[in-house]
């Protein structure tokens, strides 16, 4: 398990255990309804995964990058599953998604809101997970990192050191990326003529959702080994939230509004682009309505070599959104105090740059 | 460089954002780094004025801060979406047992720590 990854997952992981705990204690009653049905379409968009996935791990090459996952950061293992959906032996199964995407309901038994893939089977050494680790999309906008979330589903092994073979898994949901976290349970979804690979229906009792999609791989991994099992599965970073790290810190403490640059409130939120790359918002959904005399505790903490540009902005429903001012830190220049204006309004930011904490003295 | 630690413990309601309920999740961020949101799914968790959601229990831990936002997850909109209700920002210097969120919606919370361990 490497340092960073173990360090960045390892609130996630306890988390994970415990509900992984809880959810063995339900009712596996998921596929008690009525049972996925695959239409042809849907078969031949499995047959073809599947065919993808074997082509894929034939190559050394990719055989290599699959063991060199242990020592990868987590963005970096975001980064190798959006470029395994993009490897051109996922050509046709993504060409199928999209005309699974644009079929009509009678060709169909679900819609399609997001596509996973991840890897599969004993992954101990990554992260303590057994079961599955990867990334989901977005299908109608797949290379969109801001829409796309990391999960680990599956079994937890914390401190355990031994791993084992690990295979490439995809996965078809009727949920969107952000919706796939929870307890569900799989059963193994017969297909006639299909040979080899496994096909499982995954289905959760949360809200009376009932299915909630399919997973293909070429082998029964680790958490498919009883029919109707539990399995937990987190999410995070469904938005671009995470910062890598960098050589200064910076938190913007508050925000204070002189002025406001409509009548009633403006609804702040603010971007910060990291380093002329990354942009970010925050909050990374919705705004703070703030009058004159208001102060936002916002608190955002900042990691940056260079420069950042912050951004901020009066969101309108009717129109688009205003700018409120901007300004840009360095690394030498991190004012405590910063005023910025636009759109009629004003508001100043208090900042500061790589802070001496004194409980730490 | 010192870690500081502590247990989120729970969260109580002295007023919402909208009328009727918030569906409330916890986004939290240690030192910018991996974002958690609690829940997990759509498992949000409903609350108004008077109530207390009393079984959080996240342990939490960092070296320069930890921001915690709650969000309401409104299911009438877009999933993705959620509406921002009120953060704060641990610090090592900054650990209050008890601390009152507001925002002018109308909004406010209070969050409850205990725990809270300062290695340096």
């Amino acid at each position: 398990m490497t340092q960073q990854l173990a360090q960045d997952l390892a609130p996630q992981l306890t988390q994970f255990q415990h509900n992984r705990s809880a959810a063995t204690t339900d009712q596996a009653t998921g596929a008690a309804g009525t049972p996925f049905q695959p239409t042809a379409l849907e078969k031949q968009l499995f047959a073809e995964t599947k065919s993808a996935i074997g082509k894929w791990q034939e190559s050394p090459a990719n055989r290599e990058k699959l063991a060199s996952l242990p020592g990868m950061t987590s963005e970096e293992l975001r980064g190798f599953f959006h470029s395994l959906l993009a490897a051109p032996e996922f050509v046709q199964m993504n060409a199928l998604v999209d005309k699974h995407r644009s079929s009509p309901a009678a060709d169909i038994s679900f819609p399609l809101k997001a596509v996973s893939a991840g890897i599969d089977g004993s992954l101990v050494l990554i992260i303590g997970v057994q079961g599955s680790i990867g990334v989901a999309v977005d299908p109608t906008d797949p290379t969109n990192y801001s829409e796309d979330v990391l999960y680990a589903s599956g079994q937890i092994e914390i401190g355990v050191g031994e791993g084992g073979e690990t295979g490439v898994v995809v996965g078809f949901w009727n949920v969107a990326p952000i919706d796939l976290g929870g307890t569900s349970y799989g059963w193994e979804v017969e297909i006639d003529d299909f040979g080899g690979g496994y096909v499982e229906a995954s289905y959760t009792n949360f809200n009376q959702t009932g299915f909630i999609g399919v997973s293909v791989s070429l082998d029964a991994g680790e958490e498919d080994g009883a029919e109707g099992e539990a399995s937990y599965t987190l999410v995070w970073s469904a938005t671009p939230i995470y910062q890598p790290p960098a050589q200064n810190y910076m938190i913007i403490k508050s925000i204070y509004c002189n002025d406001n640059s409509e009548s009633g409130h403006d609804e702040v939120y603010f971007f910060f682009t990291i380093d002329n790359g990354t942009r970010y918002r925050y909050p990374s959904q919705g705004e703070f309505s703030m009058a004159k005399g208001d102060t936002w505790n916002a608190g955002r903490s900042i990691r940056f070599n260079s420069q950042v540009y912050v951004q901020l902005f009066d969101q309108d429903d009717t129109s688009s959104d205003d700018p409120l001012g901007s300004c840009t830190y360095t690394a030498s220049s991190v004012p405590s105090s910063t005023t910025v204006s636009g759109s009629g309004g004003e508001y100043t930011l208090s900042a500061v740059l790589n802070p001496v904490w004194n409980a730490y003295k | 460089m010192g870690n500081t630690a502590f247990t989120l413990t729970q969260i109580s309601c002295a007023g919402t954002s909208e009328s009727g309920h918030d569906e409330v999740m916890i986004l939290w961020q240690a030192d910018a780094g991996m974002a958690h949101l609690f829940p997990a799914g759509r498992a949000a968790v409903s609350m108004e004025d008077g109530d207390t959601w009393s079984s959080v229990n996240l342990q939490m831990s960092f070296v320069n801060d930890c921001l915690v936002s709650l969000y309401d997850q409104d299911s009438s909109l877009d999933p993705k979406l959620a509406d921002y209700l009120v953060s704060y920002d641990y610090t090592p210097d900054s650990m209050p047992a008890t601390v009152t969120l507001t925002n002018p919606n109308g909004a406010q919370y209070t969050l409850t720590i205990s725990n809270v361990s300062i290695t340096k």
